[in-house]
């Protein structure tokens, strides 16, 4: 598993790709919906400071270990 | 300029790549796209050349390095784009995402240490595939957590360690640390080589909800106040759930060491009457981790 690293220079155009924007206290949201989006793992929403998308169906999540460890052992 | 000047660069980068199959793609994308409109061109240029990079990458059997340079390229020419052909990009750019051998984030050293490591143990591997979910999830951590360690990674174990326990709380914390401290291999010993997931599960919640039974893991400000310890051991013994009781501590070699005269100070006191204490040592950094198992008959 190799990483693409978000920087300020990319980040805009990470979350276009994924049709995702932010609000303006900076947490991410649904660019269709605007609503919040909300980690699967932690229950909480995402701060577009501070945050991963793992691969499958583009899941956003929280930079906290266990987001990542229960993603890997869900798709086991 | 700016597109035509990096145009040969991904091609040189991976290494594959061949003009043929560039201009057959850009045939196959042109198509899409009206050219007489004002400033197309530069998007024509853009999608072919992210068509042209998936293309090429796709065509052999690519590592995921390989992937994830194929997709910061794309990143990198589709900001170009206006929003609408964004689309397009993002179409070529989720061929490769689709893969599975990538992740994206604002802190990718949080997820190379996760994803780096696996399991070393082939028992604790299969016992890690027929878990549920979060159980196994907690064995990843636990994992993870070990080679952090070993690494000598301590800040960001604890850090991490307590995320996790402000999470699953103390159930969680007991999974994690029947993987960092070994014991799990006690209780794959027990669990043998034959087992369907029902008596899996049904042994790892045993073992779990006795653990703080079967395993006493002191720190060494516990020393502070060696009463406490004491007490715990007893504790621990009179309600012994198996015919050992192990106990754990890690720090300076000077912390460590504490420990064995102090049992052998509750059994000359007619405190504790086990029939063998084994010792293990180990060392990590500056860090050194002792495990002391009594037996009992």
């Amino acid at each position: 598993m190799k990483h693409i690293k978000i920087t300020e220079e990319n980040k805009r155009q990470i979350l276009d790709l994924f049709e995702k924007d932010m609000d303006e206290d900076g947490f991410i949201i649904n660019a269709k919906t605007k609503k919040r989006m909300v980690c699967p793992y932690s229950g909480e929403p995402i701060s577009a400071d501070d945050f991963s998308i793992l691969p499958g169906s583009a899941v956003f999540v929280n930079n906290f270990a266990f987001c990542f460890a229960e993603h890997i052992a869900r798709n086991r | 300029m700016l597109i035509i000047s990096h145009f040969a660069l991904p091609s040189i980068l991976l290494g594959i790549g061949s003009p043929m199959g560039s201009k057959k793609k850009e045939e196959n994308i042109e198509g899409q796209i009206d050219t007489k409109s004002p400033g197309n061109t530069q998007v024509i240029m853009g999608i072919i050349l992210i068509s042209s990079i998936v293309n090429d990458v796709l065509s052999g059997n690519p590592n995921p390095e390989q992937i994830a340079i194929a997709m910061d390229q794309i990143l990198y020419y589709a900001e170009a784009l206006p929003k609408d052909w964004k689309k397009k990009a993002y179409y070529l750019f989720s061929r490769l995402w689709d893969r599975k051998r990538v992740f994206i984030s604002t802190r990718p050293e949080l997820g190379d240490n996760i994803y780096g490591e696996s399991f070393d143990d082939t028992r604790i591997e299969k016992l890690y595939r027929v878990l549920p979910q979060k159980e196994a999830a907690l064995l990843v951590l636990g994992n993870t957590f070990s080679k952090m360690l070993k690494r000598g990674l301590h800040h960001q174990y604890k850090e991490q360690k307590e995320e996790t326990e402000a999470k699953y709380g103390s159930w969680g914390a007991k999974i994690v640390n029947l993987v960092t401290t070994g014991d799990i291999q006690y209780m794959l010993d027990e669990l043998g080589d034959n087992y369907s997931k029902d008596t899996a599960l049904k042994k790892f919640n045993e073992w779990v909800d006795n653990y703080q039974d079967i395993s006493i893991l002191v720190s060494p400000s516990d020393f502070e106040q060696e009463k406490a310890i004491r007490n715990r051991i007893i504790t621990a013994a009179t309600n012994l759930k198996k015919s050992f009781l192990l106990l754990h501590v890690s720090g300076t070699y000077r912390d460590v060491t504490k420990l064995v005269p102090l049992v052998e100070d509750m059994e000359r006191n007619d405190l504790l009457n086990y029939s063998d204490l084994i010792p293990s040592l180990s060392k990590s950094g500056f860090c050194h981790s002792l495990k002391i198992e009594l037996k009992f008959d």
